[in-house]
């Protein structure tokens, strides 16, 4: 039994919820009440801490990279679970002092209406630390505290909250910048690849929820936030030669078609007080994913041309086989159609037959 | 003692108001021919449908809506642009007291001359929005026939396309169009 003091044993039930095993109600008391923050932490406290994010990290990320699963490795493809596709040593997550300031600031502060930002330095940020930032906001973002996190520094254009969770980014910002490059580089694309099951699943919510939705300002911002943070991930698989980190796309869509109904989209959209050139901007926004299955389909026609002598041979086959896993053809031509039917001109003709 | 007096200012502001609106789309052809024939077939369809060469594009004027179209990418471009003189006044009304003096009236009329410039704004705004649902409302009507235009005209170079196709593989015997369903059969001898 390891004795802490009452600040400590508030940290620590703290990072509990950031590590997704207490749910963020049961901590809402103490993240908005303020308290002196101490000169410093016992032994106990640290050496408690470092043990709770080394295993809540991974047991994170575990959940969602435990399935038999193919991805490159230097040009090569290789499957296994996370953890036998990578050598150990690759794996490792170091986390810096700025992980502990993150969690002085949310013990000491509320969270709410903070009276300081914490001491992050953004460019010392280890993947450790990333990856705290990023389940800190899963965890707080449905709370009144979400937009305000977004304000602090390490959380805005961190790239992964932007394409995980664009909806709570995009109605509480504005014009943010995701950095996605990051996560494609070499020894960091296997938080992208252990993250594709979360990252499909919360786009095909998005996409199923955009159906429903009513306020044309919001479903602007979430497509364009979209649509930039979708182009950064495109830009970054490219310079990397990582394109099967955007297999999840496939997925979300893959889903969406099985499970939902394709004969209205957009029905509840009221934009016939917008300029025709707003609304075609609102359109444009909304239809985020579709528009970037036509890149989709653009790799996979690259991929058909590429010849068993080629260097890029490997991951040609690895996107075909994944493109045909989802159905790609079928899901080019129904997101097709569904751009198509957004066309304003022929919107107009429609309603007018 | 003290009397209060009324003070009437009254501003007045002439400018043009300006409202546009735009939408954009693409025409999409078949590549029966390569790119640059098919390109040329729509051009010329696109001209005997009153059509003008401006540059690249292809433009036409229709009730007060412009209509571009580049037929090397069929991208189609339909635009309204309105403007309009307005001669706005606003006249606004206040108090003042004598016991402020000159420099009281003076501040009076200044805080009134900002809210009748404020209403002179309001007004501009209100005119603007007007003259812009006319510009998309002008836009609506052209778009109502509009896709149907373009469907013939999608339709009628993919047969001129096909006809051209044709003779290049063999020489044509028959050539049937039936209107009413939109097909066309071409007998080749090969």
């Amino acid at each position: 039994m390891k004795e802490v003091s009452e600040f400590e044993a508030r940290l620590l039930r703290i990072v509990q919820c950031l590590m997704h095993h207490t749910t963020v109600e049961q901590t809402l008391a103490l993240l908005v009440k303020p308290i002196r923050r101490p000169r410093c932490l016992s032994r106990n406290c640290v050496e408690l801490v470092q043990d709770m994010l080394s295993k809540g990290v991974t047991e994170w990320l575990a959940r969602s990279g435990w399935s038999n699963s193919r991805f490159l490795q230097d040009s090569e493809v290789v499957s296994g679970r996370l953890w036998h596709r990578h050598p150990t040593p690759s794996l490792k997550l170091s986390f810096s002092s700025n992980s502990m300031e993150l969690l002085l600031w949310l013990t000491s502060q509320n969270f709410v209406e903070p009276k300081s930002h914490p001491q992050i330095t953004k460019r010392d940020l280890t993947l450790g630390d990333r990856l705290l930032l990023l389940m800190t906001f899963s965890v707080i973002r449905a709370t009144l505290g979400g937009p305000v996190l977004l304000k602090q520094p390490g959380f805005r254009g961190h790239g992964l909250i932007e394409l995980m969770f664009p909806k709570d980014v995009a109605v509480s910002t504005s014009s943010v910048e995701p950095q996605l490059e990051f996560w494609c580089q070499r020894d960091h694309a296997w938080v992208l690849e252990s993250l594709q099951d979360k990252l499909a699943h919360q786009w095909f919510r998005i996409e199923r929820d955009k159906r429903r939705m009513s306020d044309h300002k919001d479903m602007q911002k979430i497509g364009e936030l979209q649509t930039r943070a979708v182009d950064a991930l495109f830009d970054g698989v490219q310079q990397h030669d990582r394109k099967d980190l955007c297999v999840f796309l496939l997925m979300a869509g893959w889903h969406l078609k099985t499970t939902v109904p394709s004969d209205e989209w957009f029905e509840q959209l009221d934009v016939r007080s917008l300029r025709m050139a707003d609304r075609s901007a609102v359109y444009q926004a909304a239809l985020a994913w579709f528009s970037a299955m036509n890149r989709l389909g653009e790799w996979n026609s690259q991929a058909q041309a590429v010849g068993f002598y080629d260097e890029d041979y490997q991951a040609s086959q690895l996107w075909k086989s994944q493109w045909e896993r989802f159905d790609g053809d079928q899901l080019c031509r129904w997101s097709a159609e569904i751009i198509k039917r957004t066309d304003p001109i022929r919107a107009v003709a429609a309603d007018n037959a | 003692m003290s009397r209060a007096y009324r003070i009437s200012v009254s501003e007045s502001l002439r400018k043009v108001v300006k409202a546009s609106d735009h939408v954009s789309t693409d025409i999409e052809l078949l590549e029966v021919l390569p790119k640059e024939q098919m390109s040329a077939l729509l051009a010329a369809e696109l001209e005997g449908q009153g059509f003008e060469r401006d540059g690249d594009l292809l433009v036409r004027q229709q009730d007060g809506v412009t209509i571009s179209i580049d037929p090397n990418s069929g991208k189609i471009t339909v635009s309204a642009e309105l403007c309009e003189e307005v001669d706005l006044k606003q006249d606004v009304s206040g108090w003042a007291d004598e016991d402020f003096g000159r420099f009281g009236r003076k501040r009076a009329e200044e805080q009134l001359r900002k809210q009748a410039k404020e209403g002179l704004e309001q007004q501009a705004q209100s005119k603007e929005e007007k003259l812009t649902q006319q510009a998309t409302e002008q836009l609506e009507g052209v778009l109502r026939d509009l896709q149907g235009e373009l469907d013939g005209t999608v339709n009628r170079v993919t047969a001129q396309a096909l006809k051209q196709k044709a003779a290049q593989i063999g020489e044509i015997k028959e050539i049937t169009e039936d209107t009413e369903n939109g097909s066309m059969t071409i007998v080749l001898e090969v």
